[in-house]
């Protein structure tokens, strides 16, 4: 049986790791090597790496620092921030890279999930929704770490990103973003029952009963981060919890 | 030993070799057919679509000098993934195309039939064995592994079958014949026990 797949997820932000909070005010908490050696040795299922400052500063990934972590890497490893062309996403799965993630590119290019998907195949194109709901209550997408306002649809974009090829869905809510309050449980259980892709939730989770309530709405996996930075949990307490709520999930190292 | 891992512009090469690195074994990176003829294993990466991955191999001049070192020379050789798919002889990735037909079989997107399971298959799935073979020395059966495909390995016989993995029924996830194994899901990602396999393998035929 496919198990639920738990990803520690890391922001990057040029020279360091840093804590989200509604996409503002990052805090850093360390570097990127020491945390991806511990997570190596973990075992943990997949880790997600997310490059915030690239889109905003109008550059590629920075390959530089991902070629000093790649020998250290024996874990499924996705990059995401600044991916706007085929020669990065060939470059960084030359260096080892299984996923790459792309948003903001996506809106103003969305054939370039078909030609991603087309060269590389589908598995390895993942397309992130960064979502906020407006005073309305309707979820709005955004671009640029939550910057810019895109005028898609939410549900018609993830239809179409399915439709275009891409291989996963990343959901984010940029109101629930660090809180540690739980998913948007409402948003991931919307886009789960319109697409056939598998979804990765992201975004609020604090607690492994959070991450339980998004896989009864249907993700497929959960992308934590301040809560693995920020309080005892790893992802092993956090599958033991699974695991006794009858979720199919992997055995790993503490 | 020196192991050639092939370069086909789409692979996931580096994590292929820092594992190889990481279990002390020599290997270089093939970016042309003759650069093969050292090789004393051969590994076959994966990660791209099946027709472009062919249209590659023929254009660097891989096709004939596979078919040399691995049909005639009997070099061991090892495919990962798209990798593996490629032994297939049809494709139905972005058309038909053929395959390098080493291992007889079809390789077709995976369907979601009874109930409706999410496709791509991305994640961790058991590998259950259906033949014993050296590959999965102390390697515990139904050890989970990690995937990440829409497509599979339809063999036209069961004799070539090495595990079978479900997900809602069941496909193939490993394939042998005489010098040649292929793998669906990722050694070199699956942490202690995929480094187990790719030892198993670079180390049982030497």
């Amino acid at each position: 049986m496919l198990k639920v797949r738990v990803i520690p997820t890391l922001l990057f932000k040029e020279v360091g790791l840093v804590k989200g909070n509604s996409f503002n005010n990052n805090r850093r908490v360390g570097s990127v090597l020491p945390a991806i050696k511990v997570y190596n040795n973990r075992e943990v299922d997949e880790l997600l790496l997310l490059d915030i400052a690239a889109t905003p500063s109008k550059r590629s990934p920075d390959f530089e620092t991902i070629a000093t972590i790649m020998p250290f890497c024996l874990m499924p490893l996705t990059i995401g921030g600044g991916i706007t062309n085929l020669k990065d996403i060939q470059k960084l799965l030359h260096l080892g890279v299984d996923k790459i993630v792309i948003n903001s590119y996506a809106y103003e290019n969305p054939n370039f999930i078909s030609e991603a998907a087309n060269k590389f195949g589908s598995q390895c194109i993942i397309v992130s929704i960064d979502v906020k709901k407006n005073t309305q209550g309707e979820y709005e997408c955004y671009s640029h770490n939550g910057t810019v306002k895109q005028n898609f649809n939410t549900i018609q974009w993830a239809q179409m990103i399915e439709k275009l090829g891409a291989g996963e869905l990343l959901l984010n809510s940029i109101d629930y973003d660090g809180k540690m309050a739980g998913y948007d449980l409402e948003y991931i259980n919307i886009i789960s029952k319109e697409v056939n892709l598998p979804i990765i939730a992201a975004g609020g989770a604090g607690t492994a009963d959070h991450t339980l309530q998004a896989i009864k709405e249907g993700a497929s996996a959960v992308a934590i981060a301040s809560a693995f930075h920020f309080t005892e949990q790893t992802p092993l307490s956090i599958k033991q919890f699974l695991g006794e709520h009858g979720v199919a999930v992997r055995k790993s190292k503490k | 030993m020196n192991i050639a891992i092939i370069d086909y512009d789409a692979g996931n090469i580096g994590s292929v070799k820092y594992a190889l690195e990481l279990c002390n074994f020599k290997c270089y990176i093939a970016t042309e057919g003759k650069e093969l003829s050292p090789a004393t294993h051969i590994i076959l990466p994966g990660v791209g679509s099946f027709a472009q991955a062919m249209k590659i191999l023929h254009e660097r001049n891989f096709v004939a000098h596979l078919q040399h070192a691995v049909l005639e020379k009997k070099i061991p050789i090892l495919g990962i993934c798209l990798g593996m798919q490629l032994f297939a002889t049809t494709g139905y990735e972005n058309g038909t195309s053929s395959g390098l037909n080493f291992i007889a079989g079809d390789v077709k997107t995976l369907v979601a039939t009874e109930t409706k399971l999410r496709l791509p298959h991305v994640g961790w799935n058991e590998v259950v064995y259906s033949s014993p073979n050296f590959l999965f020395n102390n390697i515990p059966n139904n050890t989970d592994f990690y995937f990440l495909h829409s497509f599979h390995f339809a063999c036209h016989t069961t004799k070539n079958i090495l595990s079978l993995t479900p997900y809602g029924s069941t496909f193939v996830s490993s394939v042998y014949s005489n010098n040649i194994v292929g793998v669906q899901f990722h050694p070199e990602k699956s942490g202690k026990l995929g480094k187990q396999l790719l030892n198993n393998f670079v180390l049982n035929w030497n």
